[in-house]
C-alpha cells in the first residue's frame, strides 16, 4: 500500500521533471542571455532620457554612437581593442566575486602588471618565444602580487578588501607614477613615458598571421586572443577543478567550507592573487601589444570599468567576453558621439553606472524566480 | 469548574487562514482564549502553531480571519498594533540584542525619555518596579550577551509586561531551559495569570501541557484538530490527536558488542571567543558500537567541544586520540580523511553550501580526492554516479540532483547531510543536535540511521538539548555543566530529574530538591 | 631637533584639523548609516556631488552658504537611491554603492563639460573664508589651531559632539543601534526598520554632501573631476578607526590629516612627491588592518531586513 503511493508519487515527480527540464533547457541558455541584454536597452534608454533633458538628440548620439563603435574597419578594431583590457579586468573582479571578494583596486594592479612588464620589455633583449611569455608572467605576477597583501589582510585580520584594494590602487598608481618618471623614463623626452619596448616583446599584429582583409593595417594584436583564451581557462577553472570548487565554495558560505576543511584564508589569498593577476595581465598586454611604451596614467578607468563588466556578466567568465566588447564599443563609440552629437563623453560613465543600477536591482528578480521554484517544489513533494 | 464558566472571553480568533508558497499553514482556525487562562496550543514543528501566533502579534498578515479583542473586532498589521492592543510575544529565539544592556532592551520601542533624550535613571527605577512585581529578578545595567539564557527569557517577559501587555504568547518557552529552570518558569506564568494575565502557551510538549495548562488546542497540519480542557484528555490522547495516529514514545535499540576505544579525549581544555575558558578537562571515551550521549543546557561548552573535535578550535590544553593516534593538533580535513564525519547543529550555516546544487554538497569535504576529482580535475561522472546512488538510497526527495539545496524542505537537507557523512565511511561521527528543527517524519529518519549505523560498530558522539532524544538513543549519557563532565550514567539508570538536576550543575550548584519534586 | 622644531608648528596642527574636516564628516555619516545596518560605500560619490554642486550653486548665486545648502540637500537626495535600493529592493549594498561612485563621476564630469563647456574642472567660484574667534584666536598655539578656521570646519566640532550625543543618548539613537544590531528585535517592539534606516542613509548622505563642499568652497575653490580622491574610503576606515562611534570617526579622521599635514611639510627631507602622496592610503591599509582585530561592527551590517 505504502510502497504504492510512493511509486505513484515517483510516477509525478518524474513526469513534472520532464517538463521542468523542458523549460530548463530555455531558462538556461535564453533566460541568462535576455536579462543582460534587458538591462543594457534599460541602461540606453535612460541614458537616452538623461540626454533628451539636457537638450542633446539621443538618437542622434547613439546612431553615431554606434556607428563609431561598428561602422568600418578602423572603428570594429577599435572596440575590439578597447575590449582587450576589459576581459581580464572583468575576468579579475569576475573571479574574486566568485570566492565573495570585491575587488576594486584591478586599476592598481593593472598599473603593477605594467610596470613589470615594461620593465622586462625594456631590460632585456630575448627572442620573442621567450620574451613574450617572460613579460606577461612578470605582469601577471606583479598584478597578483598588489592583489595579495589585501588577500592577507582579508584572511588575517578580517580589514574589508573593498578598502584594502581601493588604498592598494592608489598606491599603485602614485608608485607607477614615480617609476615611469624616474627609472623607466625615455631620456629623449621630458614627457611622463617610458622607454620604448625591444620590438621582441611587442604581441603580433593579428594581421601579420590571419589574412584577414578587414583586418589589414589595423593595430589588432593577439592580445585578444590571449584574452579569449584566458576567459576559457577561467571558465574551466571555475566550473571542472577542485580549485574553483573550493573559491565558489568559501564564496558562498565560508563557514560551510571551512566545517568541510577547506581553508578559508587560503581561498581568500588564492582567489585575490588570481584576481591581480588577471588584472596585472590587462596592463602586459596593453603594453606589449598596443601602447609599446608606458605614459603615466594612461589607463582609461580599465579597472573600474571591469567591475561593471563582471556585474553585467554575472561573474561568468564567458560572458565577460560578450561584456567588455559592449564597455569596449561604448568607449570607442563614444568619442563620436561627444564628436558628432556633442554629448560630453562623460555620458559613458553615466551609462556604466547604470548598468551596475540595473545588475543591482536584478537581485529582485532572482529572489522572484526563486520563490516560484520554492513554490512548485514544495507542490511537487517534500517529505 | 465554576472558575471557567466564570471568565471571561478575552480574545478570539476566527478563521484564520495563511499561506506561505506550496503550504497552507493555517487553514481556518478558530481559538479563544479567557481571561486568566494558560491556553496551550499543542502540536508538532511545522503544524501552524507559530505561524498562527505570528498573525495574532502582527508579524504576519493573515490572509483570511478575523480576530476580536473583548468581542470588538481588531486589525493588527505590525506588533506595534499588537503591543497597542495589550498583545506580547516571547518569541522562541529570543529577540534581543546582545551588545545592549537589559534595560535597554526593555524599554527599546517605548523608551523613557523627555524631549527625545533618553532617561535612563527612570529606565533603572521602572525596570526594577516590574522586576519586584513579578518576581522576575535582573540586573539592569548587564549586558544581555554576558547574561545567561535563563535572565534572557525573564527580560523577554519582563519587556513584555513593560510594554503593557495582558495577553502573553510564550513561543516553546522551554527548549532551551532545564528541567528545573522549567520548574521556574511555570512558577512564573501562574503567578501572572493570577495578577490576571492570560497565556497562550505553544509548545510540542506533552507533559508541559498536562503540567501548566487549563486548556489545550491542538494543532496538526495548520489546523485545528481540537480544544480541550486539559484535565479532561490525557497525554496519549493528545499524542493521538497531535500526529494524527498511534505514535511509539520510545526507539528500539539492539544489544550492540561494544568493541575498542574509537575517540578518547583526555583532559581537554578550549577557550571561546571571549578567551574565557568553555570546556575545561573534559575526559571522554566512545567506543565502537556505542553512542556516548551529552546532555545539557545550550551553552555549556557544547558549541565549543564540537568545534575542538571537528578541528575548528584549538584546544588550549589535553589531547584528542583517534584511534590511538594523537589528532589534537591535525587539520579538519585530515580528520576528515582519518574517518571523522560530523552533522552540525546548523544545518544550512556549516552543514550545506545552500547554493550549491546537490551534486556539489555531496562532494563537499571529499571534492579533491577519488572517486570526485583526479587530481585538479573534477570527474563529473563519478560525481552525478554517487550523487544518484545516495538520492536513492537516502530517500531525498528531489527532482533533480542539479537543484539547488536551498529549494529543498529541512528534512531533505537533513538527509543529504546524513548521507554526505556517512558515505565518507567513517569510523567515528560526531552529531550535534542532528533532528533540530525537524519534522517527527525526519527525526525518525536519522534516529535509525543513527543505530544503523551503531550496528555495524561505529562510535557515535551524540551532542544534543533534547533530553528525550540523548535517553532513546545513548549507551552512555554524560551531563556538561560550564565545560566540565559533571556526571555519567549508564542509559538504564538515568531518569529525566535526575540528568536534569545534574544539567542544572548538581552538586555543583545545590538545587534544592523540594523544587525537583514540584 | 631644529628640523623637528621647523615641522612641529601650530600651522601643522591646524592643517591637521583642517585636512581632517572632510574625512571626519564622511566618517561620522559612515558611522551613522553603518549603526544602522547600511554600508555606505556610496560616500566617495556623495562628496563628489555634494563639491559639484556647491560650486554650481555658488558660482550661480555668488553665495557660497547657498552652496554649502544646495551640497547637503543633494547629498541628502541622492543618497535615496542607496536607500531604495539597498532597503526597498534589498540589493547589495556595495554593489549600488559602485553603481553611485561611478554614476557620480560621469554625472559630474558630464554637467563639468553641459554648463561650463570645460572638461576636467571648473571655473573658480566664491568660497568660504576663514573667520578668527575673537579673543580665542589669540591664544598662543591653540589660537591657531582651532580658532582662525573656517566655517565648516567649526561646523563640524559641532556636528561631532552632536551626532555622538544623539547616538549614544537619544531615543533615536538607541533605535538606530538596535536596527543595527538585530533589526528583527527592533521590528517586535514596534519599530519601523525602514524609517530608520532611510532617516541613516539620508543623514550620511547630507554629511556626504557637506564634506564634499568644505573641499571644494573652503579648500580649492573650484570643481575639479574626481577631486574626491578616494576620501570616501579612508573615512571608511576611520570610522573602523573610530569602532563605530561619532568620536572615534573623528580621531581617526586627524589621524590622517595629521599624516597628510605632514606630508606637506616633509619637502624638507627630500622624499620624491609620489612616495609621500601614498602615505594617507598606507596609513589607511594600516590603521584599518590594526583596528579590525579590536572592534566588532554592527551584526545586522550588509544584510537587507524582509519583512515576511
Amino acid at each position: 500500500m505504502k510502497t504504492d503511493i510512493r511509486d505513484k508519487e515517483k510516477n509525478i515527480i518524474e513526469r513534472k521533471n520532464k517538463n521542468k527540464f523542458k523549460d530548463n533547457k530555455l531558462s538556461k541558455t535564453l533566460l541568462p542571455m535576455l536579462v543582460p541584454i534587458g538591462m543594457i536597452f534599460f541602461s540606453f534608454f535612460v541614458g537616452a532620457i538623461i540626454m533628451l533633458i539636457f537638450g542633446y538628440d539621443p538618437i542622434q548620439a547613439y546612431v553615431s554612437l554606434i556607428r563609431g563603435a561598428f561602422v568600418g574597419n578602423f572603428n570594429i578594431t577599435q572596440t575590439l581593442l578597447n575590449s582587450v583590457p576589459l576581459i581580464f579586468t572583468g575576468l579579475a573582479v569576475a573571479f574574486a566575486f566568485r570566492c565573495g571578494l570585491f575587488n576594486i583596486g584591478a586599476e592598481g594592479q593593472l598599473y603593477l602588471g605594467s610596470l613589470a612588464s615594461t620593465y622586462i620589455a625594456t631590460a632585456i633583449i630575448l627572442p620573442a618565444i621567450l620574451h613574450v611569455p617572460l613579460i606577461l608572467i612578470a605582469g601577471a605576477l606583479a598584478g597578483g602580487l598588489w592583489a595579495f597583501l589585501p588577500g592577507i589582510l582579508k584572511a588575517k585580520t578580517g580589514s574589508h578588501e573593498v578598502i584594502t584594494t581601493m588604498m592598494m590602487s592608489w598606491i599603485g598608481v602614485f608608485l607607477s607614477s614615480y617609476i615611469i618618471r624616474n627609472i623607466l623614463k625615455d631620456p629623449r623626452t621630458d614627457l611622463p613615458v617610458s622607454k620604448t619596448i625591444y620590438k621582441s616583446a611587442e604581441l603580433i599584429k593579428i594581421d601579420k598571421i590571419l589574412p584577414i582583409p578587414a583586418l589589414k593595417g589595423t593595430r589588432l594584436h593577439i592580445g585578444f586572443f590571449i584574452a579569449i583564451l584566458t576567459a576559457l581557462l577561467i571558465w574551466y577553472i571555475l566550473k571542472k577543478t577542485t580549485i574553483g570548487y573550493e573559491v565558489r565554495a568559501v564564496g558562498f558560505n565560508p563557514y560551510a567550507s571551512e566545517y568541510a576543511g577547506i581553508s578559508i584564508g587560503k581561498n581568500i589569498i588564492l582567489a585575490l592573487f588570481i584576481s591581480g593577476m588577471l588584472a596585472g595581465l590587462a596592463g602586459s598586454v596593453e603594453i606589449a601589444g598596443l601602447h609599446h611604451k608606458l605614459w603615466d596614467r594612461y589607463s582609461a578607468m580599465y579597472g573600474f570599468t571591469g567591475i561593471a563588466v563582471a556585474l553585467l556578466a554575472k561573474n561568468n567568465p564567458i560572458g565577460v567576453i560578450f561584456a567588455a566588447i559592449l564597455f569596449g564599443a561604448t568607449q570607442a563609440g563614444g568619442k563620436s558621439m561627444q564628436l558628432d552629437a556633442n554629448v560630453p563623453v562623460d555620458m559613458t560613465d553615466i551609462l556604466e553606472g547604470i548598468v551596475i543600477f540595473a545588475v543591482a536591482a536584478e537581485e529582485i528578480i532572482k529572489m522572484f524566480i526563486r520563490a516560484r521554484e520554492k513554490r512548485r517544489l514544495a507542490q511537487i513533494g517534500t517529505t | 469548574m465554576e472558575n471557567l464558566i466564570k471568565q471571561r472571553e478575552i480574545l478570539k480568533l476566527e478563521n484564520i487562514t495563511k499561506a506561505f508558497p506550496g503550504v497552507l499553514a493555517n487553514d481556518r482556525i478558530n481559538i479563544n482564549l479567557l481571561e486568566g487562562e494558560i491556553h496551550a496550543i499543542l502540536g508538532e514543528n511545522g503544524a501552524g502553531k507559530t505561524t498562527l501566533m505570528n498573525i495574532l502579534y502582527g508579524l504576519y498578515n493573515a490572509d483570511e480571519g478575523k480576530i476580536y479583542l473583548d468581542g470588538t473586532p481588531i486589525e493588527i498589521h505590525s506588533p506595534k498594533d499588537a503591543i497597542n492592543k495589550g498583545i506580547g510575544m516571547v518569541h522562541q529565539h529570543f529577540m534581543l540584542i546582545l551588545q545592549l544592556t537589559i534595560m535597554e532592551n526593555i524599554i527599546l520601542g517605548k523608551e523613557t525619555a523627555k524631549g527625545g533624550i533618553l532617561d535612563m535613571n527612570s529606565a533603572e527605577k521602572v525596570v526594577k518596579q516590574y522586576s519586584e512585581k513579578f518576581g522576575l529578578h535582573v540586573n539592569p545595567k548587564a549586558k544581555i550577551m554576558d547574561t545567561s539564557v535563563g535572565i534572557q527569557q525573564r527580560v523577554e517577559i519582563l519587556k513584555a509586561l513593560y510594554h503593557g501587555a495582558n495577553i502573553l504568547v510564550l513561543d516553546e518557552p522551554t527548549s532551551v531551559l532545564t528541567p528545573q529552570e522549567v520548574v521556574e518558569l511555570f512558577k512564573v506564568i501562574k503567578s501572572l495569570t493570577a495578577k490576571g494575565m492570560s497565556v497562550f502557551f505553544i509548545t510540542h510538549k506533552l507533559e508541559e501541557v498536562v503540567a501548566i495548562s487549563d486548556r489545550v488546542t491542538v494543532v496538526r497540519d495548520g489546523r485545528v484538530v481540537d480544544t480541550r480542557k486539559t484535565k479532561d484528555t490525557n497525554k496519549v490522547e493528545l499524542a493521538r490527536m497531535m500526529v494524527g495516529r498511534d505514535v511509539v514514545l520510545t526507539v528500539t535499540k539492539d544489544k550492540v558488542e561494544k568493541g575498542d576505544v574509537v575517540l578518547n579525549i583526555k583532559n581537554l581544555e578550549a577557550l571561546d571567543y571571549r578567551n574565557l575558558r568553555a570546556i575545561n578537562g573534559v575526559n571522554i571515551q566512545v567506543r565502537e558500537g556505542e553512542i556516548v550521549g551529552i546532555a545539557g543546557v545550550a551553552g555549556n561548552g557544547q558549541a565549543e567541544l564540537e568545534e575542538v573535535l571537528s578541528g575548528l578550535r584549538k584546544a588550549h590544553k589535553g589531547n584528542i586520540y583517534f584511534k590511538d593516534k594523537d589528532i589534537t593538533h591535525i587539520s579538519t580535513r585530515d580528520r576528515l580523511r582519518m574517518g571523522i564525519s560530523h552533522i552540525s547543529q546548523d544545518r544550512l550555516g556549516r552543514g550545506l553550501i545552500v547554493d550549491f546544487n546537490i551534486t556539489e554538497n555531496i562532494i563537499l569535504g571529499d571534492h579533491d580526492r577519488k572517486p570526485y576529482a583526479n587530481g585538479l580535475i573534477l570527474n563529473f561522472t563519478s560525481i552525478l554516479n554517487e550523487t544518484e546512488k545516495l538520492i536513492g538510497e537516502f530517500d531525498i526527495r528531489t527532482p533533480s540532483p542539479f537543484l539547488p539545496v536551498h529549494s529543498l524542505s529541512g528534512g531533505n537537507q537533513q538527509k543529504l547531510i546524513v548521507a554526505r557523512e556517512f558515505n565518507r565511511e567513517p569510523d567515528l561521527l560526531i552529531a550535534n543536535q542532528p533532528t533540530r528543527g525537524l519534522d517527527v517524519g525526519a527525526i525518525e529518519f536519522v534516529h535509525n540511521q543513527l543505530l544503523k549505523f551503531r550496528r555495524e560498530k561505529k562510535a557515535i558522539l551524540l551532542i544534543s538539548l533534547e533530553l528525550e532524544e540523548i535517553m532513546s538513543l545513548s549507551d552512555r549519557i554524560l551531563v556538561i555543566y560550564e565545560g566540565e563532565i559533571i556526571k555519567e550514567f549508564k542509559s538504564s539508570e538515568a531518569t529525566k530529574e535526575l540528568v536534569g538536576y545534574y544539567m542544572m550543575g548538581g552538586e555543583k550548584k545545590k538545587i534544592n530538591h523540594e523544587e525537583m519534586r514540584a | 631637533m631644529e628640523q623637528l622644531k621647523e615641522i612641529l608648528t601650530p600651522a601643522l596642527f591646524a592643517g591637521m584639523i583642517r585636512i581632517a574636516t572632510p574625512l571626519a564628516l564622511t566618517a561620522i555619516g559612515g558611522t551613522i548609516c553603518e549603526r544602522s545596518g547600511i554600508v555606505n560605500i556610496a560616500l566617495e560619490g556623495l562628496i563628489l556631488i555634494g563639491a559639484f554642486i556647491s560650486v554650481v550653486v555658488s558660482y550661480f548665486t555668488g553665495s557660497a552658504w547657498l552652496g554649502v545648502l544646495g551640497a547637503i540637500i543633494v547629498g541628502a537626495l541622492f543618497s535615496l537611491i542607496l536607500a531604495y535600493f539597498s532597503i526597498n529592493l534589498r540589493a547589495d549594498q556595495v554593489v549600488v554603492g559602485t553603481a553611485i561612485n561611478i554614476f557620480a563621476l560621469g554625472a559630474t564630469g558630464f554637467l563639468t563639460d553641459f554648463i561650463f563647456k570645460e572638461a576636467g574642472a571648473t571655473p573658480g567660484v566664491a568660497g568660504l573664508n576663514p573667520i578668527k574667534i575673537p579673543i580665542l584666536c589669540n591664544i598662543p598655539w591653540i589660537g591657531e589651531i582651532f580658532f582662525q578656521q573656517k566655517p565648516i570646519i567649526y561646523l563640524t566640532f559641532f556636528i561631532v559632539a552632536i551626532s555622538q550625543f544623539i547616538l549614544f543618548k537619544t531615543q533615536i539613537g538607541l533605535r538606530i543601534r538596535a536596527v543595527g544590531e538585530h533589526p528583527r528585535a527592533a521590528d517586535t517592539v514596534g519599530i519601523n526598520i525602514y524609517k530608520i534606516r532611510y532617516l541613516a542613509v539620508t543623514i550620511s548622505g547630507a554629511l556626504g554632501g557637506l564634506a564634499g563642499a568644505q573641499l571644494a568652497l573652503e579648500e580649492i575653490r573650484r570643481f575639479v573631476e574626481y577631486m574626491s580622491g578616494g576620501r570616501g574610503f579612508i573615512a571608511l576606515a576611520a570610522n573602523v578607526f573610530g569602532k563605530w562611534t561619532p568620536i572615534g570617526s573623528w580621531l581617526g579622521s586627524l589621524l590622517f590629516g595629521f599624516a597628510q599635514a605632514l606630508e606637506l611639510r616633509l619637502g624638507i627631507f627630500k622624499i620624491p612627491p609620489e612616495f609621500v602622496k601614498m602615505i594617507p592610503y598606507a596609513l589607511t591599509i594600516i590603521v584599518l588592518a590594526g583596528a579590525m582585530g579590536r572592534a566588532t561592527a554592527p551584526a545586522a551590517i550588509g544584510k537587507p531586513y524582509v519583512k515576511d
